[in-house]
């Protein structure tokens, strides 16, 4: 990932343009008056931030102190690249996603039916709950995952869960959740709403994701 | 001082005999596991962290080739021992600022560890010394495999290994070696390098990973996608990388003692050696950088009356938890910088 910052005449164009017609990205508070382009699989994403958060993000280069001197080589990078997390926000942009046929319309509501995370709170920190959050959020982070990876079809080594798993505790939840799982979506397809509330109550028990956020 | 963690000297990993160690001084494979079913650990209360946490540490206790390693609790440790840990490379800055239920197990040497509860259930990563990508990988893989027959793995048909940052999802490898650019950094090639890497889909990080600092001209590159390419591929693609870089460093490194620049390069290599050998207070950031190029002039064939396996444990020990477990008390910045500078003279001294 490059980070660069703009320089020159025409980003100071750009950075005031943006200071007078832009909040920043992150908090939503400060006015964004530091432009960042990042290469991401040579896409190009844009982020418009507040000076604090841009420094917080680790998207400022900034320069270390004391050492050797290298006189007009030393180049010694702060951050020499800002959290990869952090560009989700970034990735997710609605504007630039596009979810598949069956993604809900509005990404507000939806949440994990496992954990109970939201879409919403995912793009924040850019963290899933639970596997199960790859599932509830499938149509989004299909393409998510392209844009991240370029691909969005593993093609390491496979791996199937054991059934001679020794841990019986972790086996047993485990198998459990499959199942209901399974079972849950079975629920939603065939628009048994009541029978998926219960199933989704009954994985929360397993997870105890209830006190999760 | 009473330390939970006994550790010896240095790490296996840092014995400096391995292939292309003069500009490679490590490699590391993780992987990202999560449990199937669990919450993960940012997510998870405190009673699924501490499910978790047995969990794996029950797993790894049924495995042949884990048999023998230790377990650690890192939120009963001390932030110096936390440090101490994140100082070997054996636990991430996250890690080792983590607030809920974690913990680490390393085997004997220090070259196998597993972080329990980072942003993954499990971040399984081993060490060698050198350029071993491969040899890291081969002893990674078989305790992933017989740790992915006892606990079950949450995956994917689709997505394969699924973790708590979809950055990581797939085969959630991060393959990283610590590089060396000591002479390419002078020569300021290196930006113009780094910048080419990230066409390459190699990340440029500091010297404890992710989120933190170059320091003493160390760069951690490691592969920044996981998702779409096999294990081996991946591996394969950051050594074939590292290879041209060691080649360009190499070539830098003639370009600096050519007869023109000769002086200048041996002008700064010695008053760094000076400064290591006389100073009185050093601080970490500061004592890194000149070893790196006192390491430099050693490898460049300069009299220098201190062999590279001192300089490569100082550039180790004079880490600042470092530097307090061997005072054996907890140290201010300014008597940090006081014993630091203490321990480098003594071995510039070639005592």
């Amino acid at each position: 990932m490059k980070v660069k910052k703009e320089t020159g005449q025409k980003a100071e164009g750009k950075r005031l343009k943006a200071e007078s017609s832009m909040i920043c990205q992150k908090c939503k508070k400060n006015p964004a008056n530091v432009n960042f382009k990042g290469v991401f699989n040579d896409e190009v994403v844009k982020m418009a931030l507040c000076e604090d958060c841009a420094r917080k993000t680790g998207l400022v280069l900034g320069f270390g102190q004391g050492g050797a001197d290298l006189g007009a080589f030393g180049f010694p990078w702060e951050k020499p690249g800002a959290s990869l997390a952090e560009w989700i926000t970034a990735l997710t942009d609605p504007a630039g996603l596009t979810p598949s046929i069956t993604a809900p319309t509005t990404t507000r509501a939806l949440k994990c039916n496992s954990c109970g995370l939201s879409y919403a709170a995912f793009k924040d920190d850019g963290r899933l709950g639970c596997d199960n959050c790859y599932t509830a959020f499938a149509a989004y982070l299909g393409p998510l995952l392209k844009r991240i990876h370029g691909s969005d079809f593993h093609a390491g080594k496979a791996y199937r869960q054991s059934k001679k798993a020794q841990g019986e505790a972790v086996r047993n939840t485990g198998k459990n959740l499959e199942q209901l799982r399974a079972a849950l979506e079975k629920a939603i397809k065939s628009e048994e709403y009541e029978r998926a509330a219960q199933i989704r109550d009954e994985i929360r028990k397993i997870t105890g994701a209830g006190g999760a956020k | 001082m009473k330390l939970q963690v006994t550790l010896p000297e240095t790490s296996g990993w840092l014995s400096g005999n391995g292939p292309e160690n003069d500009v490679i001084i490590s490699s590391r494979i993780r992987v990202a596991r999560n449990v199937a079913g669990f919450p993960f650990p940012g997510k998870a209360n405190g009673n699924v962290q501490e499910k978790t946490y047995d969990t794996v540490t029950n797993a790894v206790t049924h495995t042949v080739s884990l048999k023998n390693a230790k377990v650690y609790r890192l939120d009963e440790m001390t932030k110096l021992e936390r440090r101490l840990l994140m100082e070997r490379h054996l636990i991430s800055h996250e890690h080792a600022e983590s607030k809920g239920v974690a913990g680490l197990i390393i085997d004997a040497n220090e070259t196998i560890s597993i972080m329990i509860n980072e942003e993954d259930h499990l971040r399984l990563a081993a060490m060698e010394s050198g350029l071993a990508l491969e040899t890291a990988w081969e002893r990674l893989n078989r305790i992933d495999d017989e740790l992915g027959q006892i606990m079950n793995y949450a995956s994917h048909a689709r997505w394969g290994f699924l973790t708590a940052c979809p950055t990581n999802c797939g085969t959630g490898l991060r393959a990283s070696c610590l590089t060396h650019l000591v002479a390419l950094t002078i020569t300021n090639e290196l930006p113009i390098i780094l910048e080419t890497l990230t066409r390459l889909g190699i990340a440029t990080r500091g010297l404890y990973g992710e989120g933190t600092k170059a320091m003493g001209n160390i760069f951690q590159l490691s592969n920044a996608t996981t998702l779409g390419r096999p294990e081996s591929e991946i591996i394969n693609h950051l050594t074939q990388v590292l290879k041209r870089i060691i080649r360009h460093e190499q070539e830098a490194r003639a370009k600096i003692m050519s007869p023109e620049a000769r002086i200048k390069t041996e002008d700064k290599i010695f008053r760094s050696y000076g400064i290591l050998k006389t100073a009185r207070m050093l601080s970490f950031e500061e004592s890194v950088s000149h070893l790196s190029l006192v390491a430099l002039g050693i490898q460049l064939g300069l009299e220098i009356p201190v062999d590279i396996a001192s300089v490569n444990k100082l550039m180790f020990i004079t880490q600042p938890a470092h530097v307090q477990v061997t005072a054996g008390n907890e140290l201010g910045p300014d008597e940090r910088d006081k014993v630091r500078a203490a321990i480098i003279r003594k071995i510039m001294d070639g005592k």
